[in-house]
C-alpha cells in the first residue's frame, strides 16, 4: 500500500455479519450496496451496530482518509440486506441500485438517499435530500428537503424547512408543512400542498399535466399568480383576478404578503382552504 | 486495451480529485481499495502528490494565456454541427483529459452554455467525459431528443428566462451534449437503469411536444414560452442527474 493511503478496516479478520463500532461525533457514513435493502434507525449513545441479513459474505466497513465511515456488503454486487442503527447524530448518505431504503430518528443528522429502483422513507432527519429514479419517497418530520424521482410519487408530511421537489411522473403531496420555501415541479402528476404560509414566503407549483391543489389558510395573505393553458382555475372561495387572460391572471388576498405561483399546463388550478379536501395518493 | 487496463485508467483520471478532495466517499473508497492493490497507479499518486506539493510552494501565478476562447470555441464547434448526424460507432473513445485542467474553467464554462443551475463539477464532468464529442462526427444524436433544428420557431426566438438567461436552443443544446454523454459512455449503465430513463424522456417529450404545439397555436403566449424552456430545462437537469447516476454506478 501507497504511504498516506491507510484503508483502516474496523472489522477485520473474519467477515462480521453482526458487528459493532463506536461512532465519532457528527461522523458521515455512507452506505453503498447494488441490490438489497437499507434500514437505519438513530440510536442513543455512541456505537453503531450493523447487521448482515442475506447471502454468505460479511460487513465491509472502512474509514476514508477523509474521515467518512464506509459500510457495505464485502462482496461488491451481492444481494443482503443490511440493518443498522447508528447514533442519532451522524449524517448519512445511502446509495442503492435495486434499493429500499428506509431511516427513522437520525434527528440531528442529514440524510440523503439515492436509489435506482426501490422506495425511500425517512422519518426524523435534519435535513434530506433524495434521488429515486423509479420508487415512492416519503418523509415525515423532516427538516429541510430536497426530492427528486423520476417514477414515483412523493409524500412529504409535517416539513420543517424550506422544501423542493423534482418529479416527472410522479404525484407530489406536501401536508402539515412549516415552510417558507417551497418549489414543486412535475412534468406528469398533481400537486398538493396543505400546510403554512407565511408572509414573505415564496411557494411555487408548475406541472405540464396535473391538477395543482393550494390550500390557503384563513388570515393568510398572499399575491397569488396563476396560469394555465388547458385547464382552469376552481376557487373555493371568491377571488378577483387583477388583468390577466382568462387562464392566466393574478389576484391578491389579504396583505398579499407571501408570493405564490400556480401553474398547470394541462390542469386545474384547486384553490381551496386547509382540511377542506384530502389528497388522493396512495403509496405502496 | 484490456477492460483491466481500461478500469485502471478510469480510476487514474480521477486520482486528481482524489487529492483535491472532490470525491464522494463511495468513489474515495473505491479509489483506495484500488491503490491497495495497483502499483502503477500508487505510484502516480505520488507522482501527483509531489506536483501538488510543489506547486503549492510556488506563489499565484497568472496564466500565461486565456483558454477560455478555445473552449468556447469547442462548445461552438459542437453546438453547430450538424443536426441528426449519424453516430460515428467506429470511433475510438478518447480517454479523458486530466480533470484539473478543465475544473479550472467550470465557471466560464457554466456560463458559456446557461449551466446556471447545475454545479460546476457537473458541467465539467459531463465535458470532460465527452471526448467523442469534441469531434462533431462522433457525437451520438438521439433522434428526436431536443436537437435545435425541431424546435418551433417560436421556442428559438425565446431569448431569456427568468431564471437562467437561456434560451430553448441553448437548452436544446446542453439536452443533446447530455444524452451523449449518458448514452455514449464508456461505462454503460445497467438496461433496466437505460429503460427507466428513456421512459422518463418519453414523459418529458411528450410534455416538449405539448407545449410545442400550443406555442404554434399560441405563438405570444409569455406563460407557454416560459413553459417551455421550463420542461426542456427540466429535462437537461434529469438528464444531468442521470449522468451523475452514471459516474456514480
Amino acid at each position: 500500500m501507497a504511504p498516506g493511503l491507510l484503508l483502516l478496516a474496523l472489522a477485520s479478520g473474519e467477515p462480521a455479519r453482526d458487528t459493532t463500532f463506536v461512532v465519532p461525533e457528527g461522523a458521515r457514513i455512507a452506505i453503498a450496496l447494488r441490490e438489497g435493502n437499507v434500514r437505519v434507525a438513530g440510536v442513543d449513545g455512541r456505537e453503531a451496530r450493523v447487521l448482515l441479513d442475506g447471502e454468505e459474505g460479511g460487513v465491509r466497513i472502512a474509514a476514508t482518509r477523509g474521515g467518512a465511515i464506509h459500510i457495505g456488503p464485502r462482496a461488491r454486487g451481492s444481494d443482503a440486506d443490511l440493518s443498522l442503527w447508528l447514533p442519532r447524530d451522524v449524517h448519512l448518505t445511502v446509495s442503492g441500485r435495486e434499493s429500499n431504503i428506509t431511516v427513522e430518528g437520525l434527528v440531528r443528522g442529514d440524510v440523503q438517499a439515492n436509489t435506482a429502483d426501490g422506495d425511500v422513507e425517512i422519518s426524523g432527519a435534519a435535513r434530506v435530500n433524495v434521488s429515486a429514479l423509479d420508487g415512492d419517497v416519503q418523509l415525515a418530520n423532516t427538516g429541510p428537503a430536497s426530492v427528486n424521482v423520476a417514477d414515483g410519487d412523493v409524500w412529504i408530511d409535517q416539513v420543517t424547512g424550506d422544501v423542493t421537489v423534482n418529479g416527472i411522473d410522479a404525484d407530489i403531496v406536501v401536508t402539515n408543512a412549516d415552510v417558507r420555501a417551497l418549489s414543486l415541479t412535475a412534468v406528469d402528476g398533481d400537486l398538493w400542498y396543505d400546510g403554512a404560509v407565511y408572509g414573505g414566503g415564496s411557494y411555487s407549483f408548475n406541472t405540464h399535466d396535473g391538477d395543482v391543489t393550494f390550500a390557503l389558510p384563513e388570515g393568510s395573505g398572499a399575491s397569488i399568480s396563476v396560469s394555465t393553458f388547458d385547464g382552469e382555475l376552481v376557487p373555493s372561495f371568491p377571488v378577483q383576478f387583477r388583468g390577466g387572460r382568462l387562464r392566466a391572471g393574478e389576484f391578491t388576498v389579504g396583505d398579499g404578503s407571501a408570493a405564490v405561483t400556480l401553474r398547470s399546463f394541462d390542469g386545474d388550478i384547486l384553490l381551496i382552504r386547509p382540511g377542506e379536501r384530502t389528497p388522493d395518493l396512495e403509496l405502496e | 486495451m484490456t477492460d483491466r487496463e481500461q478500469r485502471k485508467d478510469r480510476f487514474r483520471d480521477r486520482l486528481s480529485e482524489y487529492i483535491d478532495g472532490d470525491l464522494g466517499v463511495e468513489e474515495e473508497v473505491l479509489i483506495e481499495r484500488h491503490l491497495e492493490r495497483c502499483e502503477d497507479s500508487a505510484r502516480t499518486l505520488a507522482e501527483l502528490e509531489a506536483v501538488v506539493d510543489r506547486a503549492a510552494s510556488l506563489g499565484p501565478r497568472e496564466p500565461t494565456e486565456d483558454l477560455w476562447p478555445g473552449i468556447a470555441e469547442r462548445i461552438g464547434a459542437r453546438a453547430a454541427g450538424p443536426a441528426g448526424v449519424a453516430p460515428d460507432t467506429d470511433a475510438a473513445p478518447t480517454r479523458r483529459p486530466p480533470v484539473r485542467g478543465l475544473a479550472r474553467f467550470a465557471p466560464q464554462l457554466a456560463a458559456g452554455i446557461g449551466l446556471v443551475w447545475l454545479s460546476g463539477a457537473l458541467v465539467w464532468t459531463a465535458v470532460a467525459r465527452d471526448d467523442a464529442a469534441a469531434n462533431p462526427g462522433s457525437a451520438v444524436a438521439s433522434p428526436g431528443l431536443g436537437a435545435p433544428s425541431l424546435l418551433p420557431p417560436a421556442a428559438r426566438s425565446v431569448s431569456t428566462l427568468e431564471d437562467g438567461g437561456s434560451s430553448a436552443e441553448e437548452y436544446a443544446q446542453l439536452i443533446a451534449e447530455l444524452e451523449r454523454v449518458l448514452f455514449d459512455s464508456e461505462r454503460p449503465l445497467p438496461p433496466e437503469t437505460v429503460a427507466r430513463i428513456r421512459r422518463a424522456l418519453v414523459t418529458i417529450d411528450r410534455a416538449i411536444e405539448d407545449a410545442r404545439a400550443a406555442l404554434i397555436e399560441v405563438p405570444d403566449d409569455p406563460y407557454l414560452r416560459e413553459h417551455m424552456n421550463r420542461t426542456m430545462q427540466r429535462k437537461s437537469e434529469f438528464l444531468a442527474q442521470a449522468v451523475q447516476l452514471a459516474a456514480s454506478d
